[in-house]
């Protein structure tokens, strides 16, 4: 079950990280993220937490920034 | 209708299957506006777009799709890319084969900003122009703009090699490809450029209504042309610098956009060399039946793009052109937009005729129209 969010931030940069993760076999849903104070329309890949760490390993080493996960 | 046609360097006709069948797919299931929102049909667009980033990315040998950004058309893209050079630049160099896109947005940024300039000479022979670009950067330049071939005559600009020395004087570079794009091989990379602009619509077989941009390291950092809202960040004043969004402001022409990736994967599904050698056989049959007549004269750089123009003694080119319609051809007669490229051949007061071909032209055809010409007087 998708429980942990990674966000990302553009949508372009989303679509880039969820398929380099399909790839990698961490399915993930595209989500747009609620709106926080000083930040509004973001991004963000819904997943399992227990692929967290992996995505978020994957994510950063193909140059996708990560704002913020949980 | 029913004609042949010869004006693809206007816009080509007619399109792949593909690209029919993606248009219309797009017009029923890319049904949101991509990248605002997180249901499906937003989603359904925004992934269409990423996927015509990947395939553009592809067929211009570019490492990452987010580099590629889309724009309204072709001029959209030169005018983002000239507009946004830094305030530094002063003195900018272009080729005398310009398309008014190239020339009128450097004569109009010189003329805001106080800059001016210059013009260097092309030549059908590459290392020619070669020496006169050298030569040209002898003097203080601090941009180079230029297109990719003539849309006039199909010369090809050595990008590669302006490109080298562009990177050595370490000054931005805007290339056009609009005509070269889909007819040969073309490396972003290989090219050094910042700014490698393209209209959609034309050898890559888009619809009309979409071009695009790939961005160097140096290209991202230029300022958009156009601001608004781009689904990002919504509560900055400022346009951001994630890309390609930050030059994306306002909804993308998704329809178009989905054209021209279905066109865009026709052609690398397609040899491009096996293409270039049909056109060749296609230009031959063309020149070598109205060679022999007397009354015309023949623009046209051997192995380049495929366009060739002509003159004609005593008909002017327009009612040549009237004449070819009136016959079931279209051909475009005139100036072409480049003003520069016809000083350049001898033709800026008469204009020329201008036959371009696709890979849906055929020998007989060009054969008919070649006979078509030979009945002038």
């Amino acid at each position: 079950m998708f429980t942990s969010v990674i966000t990302v931030g553009s949508q372009t940069n989303t679509i880039k990280g969820q398929r380099l993760l399909k790839q990698s076999g961490i399915g993930t849903e595209l989500v747009k993220v609620n709106v926080t104070k000083g930040r509004g329309c973001i991004y963000g890949l819904r997943l399992n937490s227990d692929s967290v760490n992996a995505a978020r390993a994957i994510l950063n080493n193909n140059g996708i920034k990560i704002l913020e996960g949980d | 209708m029913s004609s042949l046609y010869f004006d693809n360097a206007a816009t080509s006709f007619p399109k792949p299957q593909c690209v029919y069948k993606a248009v219309n797919n797009a017009l029923k299931y890319c049904t949101g506006n991509p990248g605002r929102s997180g249901h499906g049909h937003s989603l359904a667009s925004s992934n269409t777009i990423y996927e015509a980033r990947c395939k553009i990315a592809e067929l211009f040998d570019a490492d990452d799709p987010s580099r590629v950004i889309f724009s309204l058309n072709g001029t959209a893209a030169i005018n983002t890319a000239v507009f946004g050079l830094p305030s530094s630049c002063k003195n900018i160099l272009i080729s005398d084969v310009e398309h008014n896109c190239v020339y009128r947005s450097v004569v109009e940024r010189c003329r805001r900003n106080g800059g001016k300039f210059s013009v260097f000479k092309t030549f059908y022979d590459k290392n020619e122009t070669i020496a006169a670009f050298k030569n040209a950067v002898k003097d203080r330049i601090d941009a180079v703009v230029v297109n990719g071939a003539s849309n006039v005559d199909g010369r090809v600009l050595p990008i590669e090699e302006i490109g080298i020395r562009c990177k050595k004087l370490n000054i931005p570079y805007v290339i056009d490809a609009s005509q070269l794009a889909g007819h040969f091989p073309i490396s972003f990379k290989r090219s050094n450029c910042d700014f490698l602009c393209c209209t959609g619509h034309k050898g890559l077989f888009g619809p009309m209504g979409c071009g695009f941009a790939i961005l160097s390291d140096k290209g991202k950092d230029m300022l958009p042309l156009i601001y608004g809202g781009n689904g990002l960040n919504s509560s900055d004043a400022f346009v951001g610098s994630d890309i390609p969004e930050r030059f994306e402001s306002g909804t993308l022409p998704v329809l178009g956009i989905a054209g021209l990736s279905a066109g865009v994967d026709h052609i690398l599904k397609n040899d491009i060399k096996e293409k270039h050698d049909r056109y060749q056989s296609l230009i031959s049959a063309f020149v070598n039946d109205i060679s022999e007549n007397r009354n015309l004269k023949i623009y046209h750089a051997h192995g380049g793009c495929p366009i060739i123009s002509i003159t004609h003694n005593s008909v002017g080119a327009e009612s040549i052109a009237e004449y070819l319609w009136k016959n079931g051809v279209a051909v475009r007669a005139g100036l072409h937009c480049a003003p520069l490229a016809h000083q350049a051949v001898g033709t800026a007061d008469i204009g020329t005729v201008r036959f371009s071909f696709s890979e849906f032209n055929t020998v007989s055809d060009c054969k008919y129209v070649a006979s078509l010409l030979n009945k002038l007087r």
